[in-house]
């Protein structure tokens, strides 16, 4: 399945509506949700990378560019995935609905996650079509990504454990691995945890 | 009917359901909810013949105001019908508000009072115990029967000057509790006196400069204790200044005279009586079913939701004055939705803002026309939860001002700096108490004016205080503090409640300009630690380019798009996960309600996103040496792109046109992309292995396994966080 990507910019209530303190409330929000595993996006799990940006108005270069501005501020959202966009989407509203109320509510006509294809009407209004995008590894899925690295850590460990026995101990535990590794649970996007992530950082045993 | 003790009817239902800031009337008896076991509580304690002042504590924002208005004092005066309390010159109840000298504004409102009751003046209200000769100027003093102790000498003329008064109680506590014991025995009624926010005492000068406001002020509760007549004080102050005024009442006062109640704040299923009361199927004795007035329901589970929220957000200022304006707000978005038919399409629902008019808080006779109708849950989403309401507001209360009021003295274009300048003359009441606490602060009116004017308002500031300060809205209160030292009186301003005051601090924080995502020229050192996550950086890069360069850079975009070997660049900067270049349209960004202004640009704008591994020089170094062909033909359609080489200048144009990230998701951080096709290829080789060596006996695994091992080994890094920068 090919990765694909989204650019959605939704307009935040602003002037005559709720003024500066959408963007604020929408930034406040985004600063306080969690980033790994327990992130909201972890649990949309085809997402491969997602950003939310509050943009506050256009860049002026300079003279002789002309300066100019936004009547709006616009709450961009970036995202990689696998599937198409609306699964993606009615996913995300279904699986993070209060998330996306939190985000959303903030922005021009947003109608609430409760109903999906809304919520997906609604995004797709607001999505601008990419010109040209690009993915170095555009043919495999998160999971798929994800379980790899677990084989390559997992391989690693083997070898390591290994090294130097007979043949036939290497034979038989060789086959315990592909078992345990056809057994294990699908690894958790979004990583660990930092207390986890520095003890993996130590010397492996 | 039952006669108000706001002189209006009461058997009415009030015009709203919910109050907002404003606190609960005699008016809104009927929707009063969930404090009969308190008003019981009260009532008993109060009632006790031995008792003078009743200290009634909690916290900030428990809803002492309301539960004296609506429960208390219909219960002691309508209902067991014993007792009178102090009026204003409105004949409400007057809750003299305490400030740093609460003695002084006790003398003056007691002095206000008889000069009302007992001068001349036909206006005066007057009861049938009080004396009626009304040739006379002065308060006729005349002991009821069976107060024989009594002082017979006048203590007071109403020919004395205010301020001679106050003066004259600073030098002698004694002269007001006189003063009070024969207002007291003039009145058929037990009369009681409220002091609110008492607190103040403490906390508006809570160095030695207060001290002897404070002393004063003990004294004169500690001979108001000793008091032989009928006659009680309630004492209305934050739960946490408790332990100090006991201490300080226990010096002089006669302690069994004094009684005290803690008001709790309210529990989720008080909370929940709150938000339901005016949905309510059953019957109010005198005023029939709730419902059938107001007529609209919520969906099942949102007043749940609501409490719950509520009680989690550890609201400084009290949840019930919370609940007010947000039941309110969505109160009036699900009427005026169900009354203009508002289409769900738009899916925007905005709080209506309300004309000055509609504030008057007399009511209004039952509408029969009003459709029923519900508050659902997405009306609770779109409007924004608990977070914030409080803060929208003021917000739309500064609107309503613009809108109506003072239209005409702001132009369109300099509405948005007015309600600034406001909400920041707002900010400058709100005080940070030392353990943390922000509650409102008082200060002058003159200097709140000023401040206006050094905020740039273009709306006179009197009448826009006076707007503020209005009993609908409450959003600022009007207080006399009586100077100290001379007893001159100021007029002073403060919030109308301290919920305000930790929302506009809230809002002051998020307000600041550092903590805005200014685009471009920010230093780059600077930039937020949101761009990153893990071992991934977030690019965000925006130019804008003239309009008819655009289809050039589209038809550059295409060929690039058919011809994969032209990609090969890209491939080649190995640091790339995944980019997209994207052209917003001038007329493109997405416009949904006739609400949202139109953009009005010159410039189409070419946006860079891309997730990459390494550090932003190292990225930008390998754009500059590997790539820098390929970028000067897309971006150097952008005003003022220096091209990619030298890298400095573009690492400078870079820097200007780049923005930062919000919130950054990666599914996983502890790898690179090249980890990621590492992993795949030791996944894939894996995978044929284990396929092919399943038959193998041990000498042919051994060999096998040797070249297996020999392909997968330079793909074994292992991943994980790369090291803190130091």
């Amino acid at each position: 399945m090919a990765v694909s990507g989204l650019t959605i910019f939704s307009p935040i209530l602003e002037s005559d509506a709720m003024g500066i303190e959408h963007a604020s409330s929408v930034r406040r929000y985004l600063a306080t949700l969690p980033r790994t595993h327990n992130s909201p996006f972890a649990r949309v799990p085809s997402t491969h990378f997602a950003r939310l940006v509050v943009m506050d108005d256009v860049v002026f270069v300079g003279a002789p560019a002309r300066e100019e501005h936004l009547t709006s501020r616009y709450l961009l959202f970036e995202a990689t995935f696998d599937s198409d966009l609306d699964t993606y989407l009615a996913r995300m509203a279904r699986e993070i609905p209060d998330h996306v109320d939190s985000i959303w509510s903030h922005c021009v006509g947003y109608p609430g996650a409760v109903d999906p294809t809304a919520f997906v009407g609604y995004m797709k209004k607001c999505q601008v079509e990419a010109t040209f995008s690009f993915a170095d590894v555009s043919d495999r899925t998160v999971q798929q990504n994800l379980k790899a690295l677990q084989v390559q850590s997992a391989l690693a460990h083997f070898i390591e454990r290994n090294q130097g026995r007979p043949a036939t101990e290497i034979q038989m535990a060789f086959g315990v691995l592909l078992e345990s590794l056809a057994k294990a649970p699908p690894p958790l996007p979004g990583g660990i945890d930092s207390e986890t992530t520095a003890a993996e950082n130590g010397t492996h045993d | 009917m039952t006669s108000s003790i706001d002189g209006k009817t009461a058997k009415r239902w009030p015009r709203d359901p919910y109050r907002g800031l404003t606190y609960y009337t005699a008016g809104d008896v009927p929707l009063f909810a969930g404090r009969e076991s308190d008003i019981d509580a009260v009532c008993g304690s109060i009632g006790l013949g031995n008792i003078r002042i009743l200290l009634l504590h909690g916290l900030t924002g428990c809803g002492k105001s309301s539960f004296l208005r609506a429960g208390l004092i219909p219960a002691l005066e309508d209902e067991i019908a014993g007792y009178e309390f102090l009026r204003d010159e409105k004949g409400r109840p007057d809750f003299v508000r305490s400030t740093d000298d609460p003695t002084a504004s006790l003398a003056r409102a007691i002095h206000r009072f008889i000069k009302r009751e007992y001068s001349s003046a036909p206006e005066s209200r007057r009861t049938d115990a009080r004396d009626v000769n009304g040739s006379s100027n002065s308060l006729r003093y005349e002991p009821k029967e069976g107060s024989a102790t009594a002082r017979t000498s006048l203590v007071l003329d109403v020919h004395v000057d205010e301020a001679e008064f106050v003066r004259a109680v600073a030098v002698d506590t004694q002269k007001l509790v006189r003063t009070v014991e024969q207002i007291a025995s003039q009145r058929p009624r037990t009369f009681v006196l409220v002091i609110d926010q008492v607190e103040e005492v403490v906390t508006l000068k809570p160095d030695s400069m207060g001290d002897p406001a404070r002393i004063q002020f003990f004294d004169f509760l500690a001979d108001l204790s000793r008091s032989r007549y009928d006659l009680k004080m309630i004492i209305c102050f934050r739960t946490e200044y408790h332990g100090q005024f006991y201490a300080q009442l226990r010096y002089g006062a006669d302690v069994s005279r004094i009684n005290d109640y803690y008001l709790n704040d309210f529990t989720e299923e008080q909370l929940l009586e709150a938000i339901l009361r005016p949905t309510s199927r059953e019957q109010v004795p005198g005023y029939g079913v709730p419902y059938d007035h107001y007529r609209f329901d919520y969906e099942a589970d949102l007043p749940g939701e609501i409490a719950k929220a509520l009680l989690a957000r550890g609201l400084s200022g009290g949840v019930l004055p919370a609940l007010q304006i947000v039941c309110r707000r969505w109160y009036e978005a699900a009427k005026l939705k169900s009354s203009t038919g508002t289409d769900e399409e738009d899916g925007e629902i905005t709080v209506p803002v309300r004309s000055n008019a509609e504030y008057g808080l007399v009511d209004v006779e039952f509408n029969p026309k009003i459709t029923p109708f519900t508050i659902k849950k997405t009306s609770y989403t779109t409007l924004g939860r608990v977070a914030g309401q409080v803060i929208s507001y003021v917000q739309s209360e500064l609107e309503a001002a613009l809108k109506e009021p003072f239209a005409e003295r702001v132009r369109a274009s300099g509405r948005r700096n007015e309600i600034d300048g406001w909400r920041r003359v707002l900010t400058s009441l709100v005080k940070t108490q030392i353990n943390g606490t922000v509650t409102t602060n008082v200060i002058p009116e003159e200097a709140l004016r000023k401040e206006a004017a050094r905020k740039g308002c273009k709306i006179e500031p009197k009448d826009m205080l006076l707007f503020l300060s209005d009993e609908g809205r409450r959003i600022l209160r009007f207080v006399d503090v009586t100077k100290h030292t001379t007893k001159e009186v100021i007029r002073c301003c403060s919030l109308g409640h301290d919920i305000l005051a930790s929302a506009l601090q809230e809002w002051s924080e998020r307000a600041r300009p550092e903590s805005y995502n200014s685009i471009g020229g920010t230093v780059r050192d600077t930039r937020t630690a949101s761009n990153v996550n893990g071992k991934a950086y977030a690019m965000n890069v925006m130019t804008p380019m003239e309009p008819w360069k655009s289809p050039i850079l589209r038809g550059l975009f295409s060929v690039l798009s058919a011809v994969k070997p032209l990609q090969k660049d890209l491939k080649g900067l190995s640091s790339n996960h995944f980019a997209q270049w994207v052209i917003v349209g001038r007329d493109r960004f997405p416009h949904l309600s006739p609400r949202q202004p139109r953009e009005d640009l010159r410039y189409d704008y070419l946006f860079f996103f891309s997730n990459f591994n390494g550090t932003w020089n190292q990225y930008l170094d390998g754009f500059s040496a590997v790539l820098s062909r390929g970028l000067d033909l897309i971006w150097r359609w952008s005003e003022k792109y220096p091209g990619s080489v030298p890298v400095i200048p573009f690492k400078g144009y870079i820097n200007q046109v780049q923005f930062d990230t919000d919130y950054y998701y990666n599914a996983y951080p502890k790898a690179t992309i090249n980890d990621v096709k590492a992993a795949l290829r030791v996944h894939d080789a894996l995978e044929s292995f284990s396929k092919s060596s399943q038959t193998l006996s041990s000498a042919e695994f051994e060999k096998a396994y040797l070249r297996f091992l020999i392909g997968v080994l330079p793909d074994l890094g292992s991943t994980g966080m790369a090291p803190e920068e130091t």
